[in-house]
């Protein structure tokens, strides 16, 4: 299968600490992969770094054709509207935004009128389940509809990958299946790459692999 | 507005605004508050200046050119001069007298003008003249006016304000006495300027007012095709005689305002203040905001939205928030104006010229000029915010919340050097010479401001220390541990907070010390001025330039009563020289003042000015001496009426009667030099045993022409005054200090929101809003504690700057340095209790935080 994602012995130091440490792995593309490992061994910081929100200091990242570490923050910044998306385990919506607000938003970002974005925002909000909620503020939603809509809101304008920082981490467990479940019904129907940081062994069973993380480094091979 | 511009403003800046109306108000008003102060200033200034031109210039409407004497009134027998200087053919003038008269118990003015003269007018300048009869009824009262008969014309207020109709008699007194007179004509309301005028024929005038002849200003009508240009003006006043001087409308409007101009531009850079705190805590909010909105920008970075757009629309939010907060400052600026324009009209009148305020002017300029300052201020104060929000970085903020905002012009040292090394070079700059000789001391305020700032970076120094030894005081005190803790290493937003602290103190301060000071020197010259039991002067009197005076038979009547002693008076007159306005004055000083300000004493003391010789010794004041650098030895040539006073200068000074410099000689020799010998002011020294208040009320009544005022009233009257200049700048100060106050407010709230995750612990430790109001209150207090003595300290060189640089240069007056340090005292303890109020409000609110919010 064809590689989608690659990182080569990235590093990534805060202070005199490293955080990530020569880690290596390649992801094909529409691939599902799952990061484990305990609090502080490096999965959010890599999952920052692909994100392009921050930068890593030694090594390699590619996504697709763009070389992150040689790209310009314009680049990034195009290549988080365009191809990358993230779900963040807060949610983190918009709060002065309905919730087909916040879904319609990355369209409007990328220039689409606002009625055509809307009407696009209203798919998604059938698609998650989240017709009835619609004209809802995030504050007025419970949690699995706000990962609902953070899911939305991150499909909407249709990423190549899809970052996950433990989606499941705020909910409970039956909210958390089911939030699972729409992940992984979505990201097949629509061929996207996901990279999800969990401690949940349940939310692997989504995944077509899991990578181990200890001290910043990757422990499990790292092919399939 | 760009596409993405307008999105983020409507998904964003409206629906913030929309789901927090009340503190967006809070801070639109704020803003407005500024604004307003600046434009109501402006426009009371405006219409109270405007006032003085309305009373001689609806008089000369229509005439290009206007010829005035440069000291006192022009000899009647002149008119025939200044007709030849112009062609005998060529010119159709207006001759007139103004003078105050009294009116029931209150004085109005009254003009003479020549009737047949105005008849004359309408051949040569047709309808552009206002005063040429247009009707048969006001053709019958100039009939009845060159008969010679007692009407008047009078202005449509004057009717209204006295109730007057035509064919009502009214009786109006003056030096001469008091005469009977009859309206014959109200004028049309499309003449009137908004001034209560009397009009009446010049000869009538005259002879009952006790100005026979005497005009004080002759119009000049050209004929038609006769060329009034400069080049005309030019040859006409080189062969016109000595002492008279042409001028066009546009030039008698600049000498109007150049009279206060020092004033008015004071106070309108006072007014400046009001605007600068406003500046200082929308910079606040908006950084508040920016801490409070930190996970929203970071999840549109996130998204893909760059920071440049961040930055933009941030500062679309400032220029919402700068259009908002100036069109209310604008609306709450015009009622500020109406309001305040009587007191402007009022301190302008008692210090340069008398005139009627007509209600707020409305002024294109001036609003615009408010509100693109207002615009301009908020953009300004947004920038930092702005600036923040789009290095925001989306990973840490996502993860931890806040982040400290990088302030780095108040992070080295190195810029306070620079900054108070800037300020000493600027002091050493004299004031910028405008239009009109009006000194406008720029480099002694962009000294001050450089001092200022330079301060502002050096106290943000000083809290760890100031830390160090509160903590010291109670030791066992976990709360002031905590707070201690926070200002052992201050973030960007505690010392912004402390900058504009000091800033606004220092500013505060600096103006009480001035006012301070101004107020010790005032009573002291007050001492040397106010030695005689009752002062007199005619009702009316306020400045040099009022028409009323109390006449010679007057005065000897006054000085021949059984309890009078002996007597000084001075003779006053409003002159031109060197192109600029100034006072001469002829006194009858017998008694040598001791607590007289002398900048250069002459040894003979006021005697000196008793000496006869080939040159009148005089006496200059300090503001003449600034003004034209003439100083002891030097010659002062003046002239008028075709008569030249050669004086020359024996000694020097202090005087703040007036800022434009005053000349002084013996009053014999300026009552021979004007051609008259009525006096402007008048002090009786009663013998002793005299009850001065029964000797005052015994004269008052046996002249009710006259103001008599014992010591006492005059001092309370002249601090009146004094309380009314400076009303303004003491509701400024306090204005800069509230606003102050509540950025630090602000402040510790955004310190508090950048704290989520200490407070989660603090909170798990057992710390209620009790506990945690009392750690917001001790930061708040040391920072308020640190600032506001800092901020005293620096006022005491900003005192210093605007005592002998700014005020010296402006206005020419020196003052004694005084510190009011009692009121400084009880300044200290208020900040610092307003402020610990606001770090314990900061602190509660923080701790009912919900705790969804602290992740």
């Amino acid at each position: 299968m064809e590689s989608f994602v690659s990182l080569e012995c990235v590093t990534k130091v805060y202070g005199a600490r490293e955080v990530l440490s020569g880690v290596s792995l390649v992801i094909s593309a529409g691939e599902r992969v799952a990061l484990m490992g305990p609090s502080g061994s490096g999965k959010s910081t890599l999952l920052n770094c692909l994100g392009g929100i921050d930068r890593f200091d030694r090594g390699a990242i590619r996504i697709g054709d763009v070389d992150l570490g040689s790209a310009s923050g314009e680049v990034l910044t195009r290549l988080r509207r365009e191809q990358i998306a993230t779900v963040f385990q807060f949610f983190h919506l918009l709060p002065t935004l309905s919730v087909l607000e916040n879904a319609a938003f990355p369209l409007l970002l990328n220039g689409i009128p606002e009625k055509e974005a809307l009407a696009q925002g209203r798919e998604w909000m059938e698609r998650t389940g989240l017709t009835h909620r619609m004209t809802a503020y995030p504050d007025q939603l419970s949690g699995g509809e706000m990962q609902r809509c953070a899911i939305a809101r991150a499909l909407a304008a249709g990423p190549k990958l899809l970052l996950a920082d433990e989606p499941t981490g705020n909910l409970d467990s039956s909210t958390g299946d089911r939030i699972l479940s729409l992940l992984e019904t979505l990201t097949r129907e629509q061929g996207i790459t996901l990279v999800m940081v969990t401690h949940s062994e349940t939310a692997t069973r989504i995944c077509d692999r899991t990578v181990h993380m200890l001290d910043g480094k990757v422990v499990e091979p790292v092919t399939a | 507005m760009t596409g993405g511009a307008a999105l983020f403003w409507r998904y964003f800046t409206l629906r913030h605004w929309r789901r927090s109306p009340g503190s967006h108000a809070v801070l639109v008003v704020l803003l407005g508050v500024g604004v307003a102060a600046f434009l109501g200033i402006r426009l009371a200034n405006r219409s109270a200046t405007a006032g003085f031109e309305v009373f001689t210039e609806t008089l000369g409407a229509g005439a290009p050119v206007t010829v005035e004497s440069t000291a006192g009134a022009i000899p009647v027998d002149q008119l025939r001069g200044i007709r030849a200087a112009f062609g005998i053919r060529s010119v159709v003038l207006l001759p007139s007298v103004q003078t105050s008269v009294r009116l029931g118990d209150g004085s109005v003015d009254l003009v003479g003008i020549d009737v047949v003269a105005v008849r004359n007018l309408a051949g040569a300048a047709g309808d552009d003249v206002s005063l040429v009869p247009r009707t048969d009824a006001e053709s019958a009262v100039f009939q009845d006016a060159l008969r010679g008969e007692p009407v008047l014309l009078i202005s449509p207020t004057a009717a209204r304000r006295f109730g007057l109709s035509v064919g009502d008699a009214l009786t109006l007194g003056s030096d001469a006495g008091e005469f009977a007179w009859r309206v014959g004509f109200v004028l049309p309301e499309a003449l009137d300027r908004g001034s209560a005028i009397f009009l009446g024929d010049l000869r009538t005038v005259q002879e009952r007012t006790g100005r026979e002849g005497a005009v004080d200003r002759v119009d000049v009508f050209p004929m038609p095709g006769v060329d009034m240009g400069e080049s005309v003006r030019t040859a006409v006043q080189a062969v016109l005689p000595p002492g008279l001087l042409l001028s066009t409308p546009g030039e008698r409007q600049s000498v109007s305002q150049t009279l206060s101009a020092a004033f008015r531009m004071n106070l309108s850079a006072l007014s400046m203040l009001a605007l600068l705190v406003s500046l200082y805590l929308i910079l606040q909010s908006l950084d508040a905001a920016v801490v409070r909105r930190r996970e929203e920008i970071a999840v549109l970075r996130s998204l893909g939205v760059r920071a440049e757009q961040i930055k933009a629309a941030w500062m679309l939010e400032a220029m919402t928030l700068g259009i908002a907060g100036s069109a209310a400052g604008i609306l709450m600026g015009v009622l500020l104006a109406r309001v305040s324009v009587g007191a402007v009209t009022e301190t302008l009148g008692n210090l340069y010229v008398q005139g009627q305020s007509r209600g707020a002017l409305w002024s294109g300029r001036e609003v615009l000029t408010a509100f693109g300052l207002g615009v301009g201020a908020s953009l300004l104060a947004g920038w930092l915010p702005a600036r923040d929000a789009a290095m925001t970085p989306p990973a840490q903020s996502l993860g931890r919340g806040g982040r400290a905002l990088p302030i780095q012009l108040l992070d080295h040292p190195l810029y306070a050097v620079l900054a108070l090394g800037a300020g000493a070079v600027c002091l050493r700059f004299p004031p910028l010479l405008l239009a009109g000789g009006v000194r406008f001391p720029l480099f002694g305020y962009l000294g001050a401001t450089a001092f200022a700032v330079g301060m502002s970076i050096l106290v943000c120094l000083l809290p760890p220390w100031v830390a160090k030894g509160v903590q010291n005081l109670r030791r066992e005190d976990a709360m002031l541990r905590l707070a201690a803790s926070q200002l052992r290493r201050l973030s960007g937003r505690h010392k912004l907070a402390l900058a504009g602290l000091m800033i606004a103190t220092a500013m505060s301060g600096g103006i009480s010390l001035l006012v301070h000071s101004f107020r010790g020197t005032v009573t002291q010259w007050l001492d040397g001025q106010l030695e005689a039991d009752l002062f007199i002067s005619a009702k009316g009197f306020q400045h040099p330039g009022s028409p009323v005076r109390i006449p010679a038979e007057s005065r000897a009547l006054l000085l021949s009563h059984a309890s009078v002693a002996d007597a000084e008076y001075a003779l006053m007159q409003r002159i031109r020289y060197a192109g600029q306005s100034a006072v001469l004055v002829g006194l009858s000083a017998r008694r040598e003042g001791s607590e007289r300000i002398w900048l250069q004493r002459p040894a003979e003391g006021l005697a000196v000015l008793r000496e006869r010789g080939d040159r009148v010794p005089v006496l200059v004041s300090e503001p003449w001496l600034r003004r034209f650098g003439t100083g002891v030895g030097d010659v002062v040539r003046i002239e008028a009426g075709g008569r030249v006073l050669d004086g020359v200068i024996r000694g020097v000074f202090a005087d703040y009667a007036n800022e434009h410099g005053s000349v002084v000689a013996d009053a014999e020799v300026v009552a021979a030099f004007l051609g008259e010998d009525r006096t402007a002011t008048l002090g009786l020294f009663l013998k002793n045993g005299e009850n001065a208040r029964a000797v005052r009320d015994e004269l008052q009544a046996a002249f009710p022409a006259l103001n008599l005022r014992d010591q006492r009233a005059l001092r309370e009257e002249v601090f009146t005054i004094f309380q009314q200049t400076f009303s303004v700048t003491a509701a400024l100060k306090f204005i800069g200090v509230a606003v102050a106050v509540a950025g630090l407010l602000l402040s510790q709230i955004s310190l508090f929101l950048e704290r989520r995750g200490e407070l989660r612990v603090l909170k798990e430790l057992g710390c209620g809003r009790r506990e945690l109001g009392t750690a917001g209150a001790w930061e708040s207090g040391i920072l308020a504690l640190t600032g506001g003595a800092a901020g005293l300290l620096t006022s005491l060189g900003l005192g210093w700057i605007l005592i002998y640089v700014i005020n010296r240069q402006a206005f020419g007056w020196t003052l004694r340095y005084a510190v009011p340090a009692g009121s400084f005292a009880g300044f200290l303890i208020a900040i610092v209790a307003a402020g610990a109020l606001a770090g314990g409000i900061s602190g509660r609110k923080a701790a009912s935080l919900p705790v969804e919010n602290e992740e």
